[in-house]
């Protein structure tokens, strides 16, 4: 039987390809941008991140591009990329379905 | 500074409980020492007593299944306030001083899905248990030999090692249903938070896990010195010569089958010698082994040896299995012979409980197993002499000593 791809991102995942769709960055700083980009509602722990970071490195969403001591640096592939797309528009059709356009809130 | 070491209440599979317990212990100045390995025992230094965090992680990525993380996961956990301090089973043991830094771990999907290489580790190790506990099983019941390797002396061995595995079996399981429930109830997305909230309860002074340890370190030092005197007792066959037996056989002799002072003892490599034994479960054994001659009252020439398995059981259901493992034994032996079945008086004509027979695999022999009451008798007998005992005449005289009471 192969092996099951990621099939659900949970938020903690969601965030973190959001965060490495900003640029190449290690998880230290891709927890810190997604604290400070929710404003602290959401917070990333170690165990967490680490073990997003190596099922990302393992479903090949991120790359490793370099190694400086214990810190590594990653840059979301395009797998990875487009994971975040398909999720975003779950996300967006989830949200129509309710009878939100956030696309008109946010503007307003 | 000087170690406190404390005997661990619950095992590495109920990470909750540990880590409520260490931070206990921590509000009572004691803080688990850094570098170390809780295993039966945990090392704890004595501090200022202050509120710290606790928490048990399974180490992610391509961890070796030992509990130890890798560099970089300890050193992304540092970073965010937590140190890695010690090992317990399959879990590393994290603390944090820092009250605002976050959880360990945020996302109990996530946290479930680092348990996952734990649970397939533990049902391998459940299906493993349970396959020797089967084989063991299928030895004492369809192979029929438990008995008889009792009567080895390897017979505690025997038993610890059946008693290890049984603990192992139920651990096992336990463990594996416990990392289930536990991996369930992330998977289900169970907020982080409500560990702090619960506190375990106990209304006992020990709990079942140190009852297991103690219980598990008993059998296995048990187990230990056992092997240290089964390698320093095992130089020697463990038996005297017949000579110097002092008590009285439950059974005929060769000395005492034939006419007064006919019999001629053969001296061959170990024959000529008893073991006599007190072993756990069965009882009372003796098993002997004669060689040499004798001349009948009319005066048959008979030479050869033979073995006899005796055992005087605590009770009959004891005697008949022995006896039943001796006759699977035996049919075991018969079935690579060449030679026919034998023919036996009826056990009713003789007094027993029952009597079989079969023929040896080498050397023409005859094996009997008898059985009366609580008490079985195995004989092999080689005949090497042109004059004969006949299986009638050898299961009498054994008959006649076990109607003896």
């Amino acid at each position: 039987m192969p092996k099951k791809k990621l099939e659900l991102l949970t938020e903690s995942m969601f965030y973190l390809l959001m965060a490495f769709g900003q640029g190449e960055m290690c998880g230290i700083d891709a927890a810190a941008w997604i604290e400070k980009k929710t404003g602290g509602r959401m917070r990333i722990g170690p165990a967490t991140l680490y073990t997003i970071l190596a099922k990302f490195l393992e479903e090949h969403y991120l790359e490793e591009t370099d190694v400086s001591g214990r810190k590594r640096t990653y840059r979301l592939t395009a797998k990875g990329a487009q994971a975040y797309r398909d999720e975003v528009n779950r996300l967006t059709l989830c949200l129509r379905d309710a009878g939100i356009d956030w696309k008109k809130e946010e503007s307003e | 500074m000087k170690r406190v070491y404390k005997l661990t209440p619950y095992p590495w599979y109920k990470p909750e409980e540990t880590e409520r317990w260490l931070e206990e212990k921590a509000r009572n100045g004691l803080f688990l020492s850094k570098g170390t390995v809780i295993r039966f025992f945990a090392a704890f230094e004595r501090q200022e007593p202050k509120a710290v965090r606790y928490r048990l992680a399974a180490p992610a990525g391509h961890s070796d299944g030992s509990g130890t993380p890798s560099g970089e996961e300890v050193g992304i956990a540092q970073e965010m306030g937590w140190t890695y301090t010690a090992r317990d089973g399959e879990f590393a043991v994290y603390r944090c001083d820092d009250t605002e830094a976050p959880e360990l771990n945020t996302d109990p999907e996530v946290e479930a899905m680092s348990l996952k290489r734990i649970r397939r580790r533990g049902m391998s190790g459940l299906f493993s248990s349970i396959f020797w506990l089967v084989l063991l099983a299928g030895l004492i019941t369809v192979g029929r030999v438990w008995l008889l390797l009792l009567m080895d002396e390897s017979g505690w061995m025997v038993l610890s090692a059946s008693l290890m595995g049984l603990i192992d079996l139920v651990v096992s399981a336990g463990k594996t249903f416990r990392l289930w429930k536990l991996y369930r109830r992330l998977k289900n997305g169970r907020p982080a938070k409500e560990r702090s909230l619960r506190t375990p309860r106990r209304t006992l002074p020990v709990t079942a896990a140190q009852l297991g340890n103690i219980l598990a370190l008993i059998t296995a030092v048990g187990m230990m010195v056992n092997c240290i005197g089964y390698f320093f007792t095992s130089k020697d066959s463990g038996g005297i010569p017949i000579s110097e037996y002092t008590d009285s056989f439950p059974f005929p002799t060769m000395a005492e089958m034939g006419k007064e002072g006919s019999f001629v003892q053969e001296d061959f490599q170990s024959y000529n010698e008893v073991q006599e034994q007190e072993v756990p479960l069965i009882g009372k054994t003796i098993r002997l082994s004669e060689n040499g001659r004798f001349e009948t009252k009319d005066g048959r020439k008979i030479q050869g040896f033979w073995f006899i398995d005796y055992a005087q059981c605590k009770n009959a259901w004891l005697a008949r299995e022995f006896a039943a493992e001796c006759s699977a034994e035996a049919q075991r032996q018969a079935r690579k012979s060449q030679s026919g079945s034998i023919d036996l008086p009826s056990a009713e004509s003789l007094g027993l409980d029952s009597i079989k027979g079969y023929p040896t695999e080498l050397l023409g022999g005859t094996t009997l197993i008898m059985l009366r009451g609580d008490r079985a008798v195995q004989i092999r007998f080689y005949q090497l002499s042109e004059d004969t005992l006949s299986v009638d005449e050898w299961a009498k005289m054994f008959a006649n000593a076990l109607n003896e009471e």
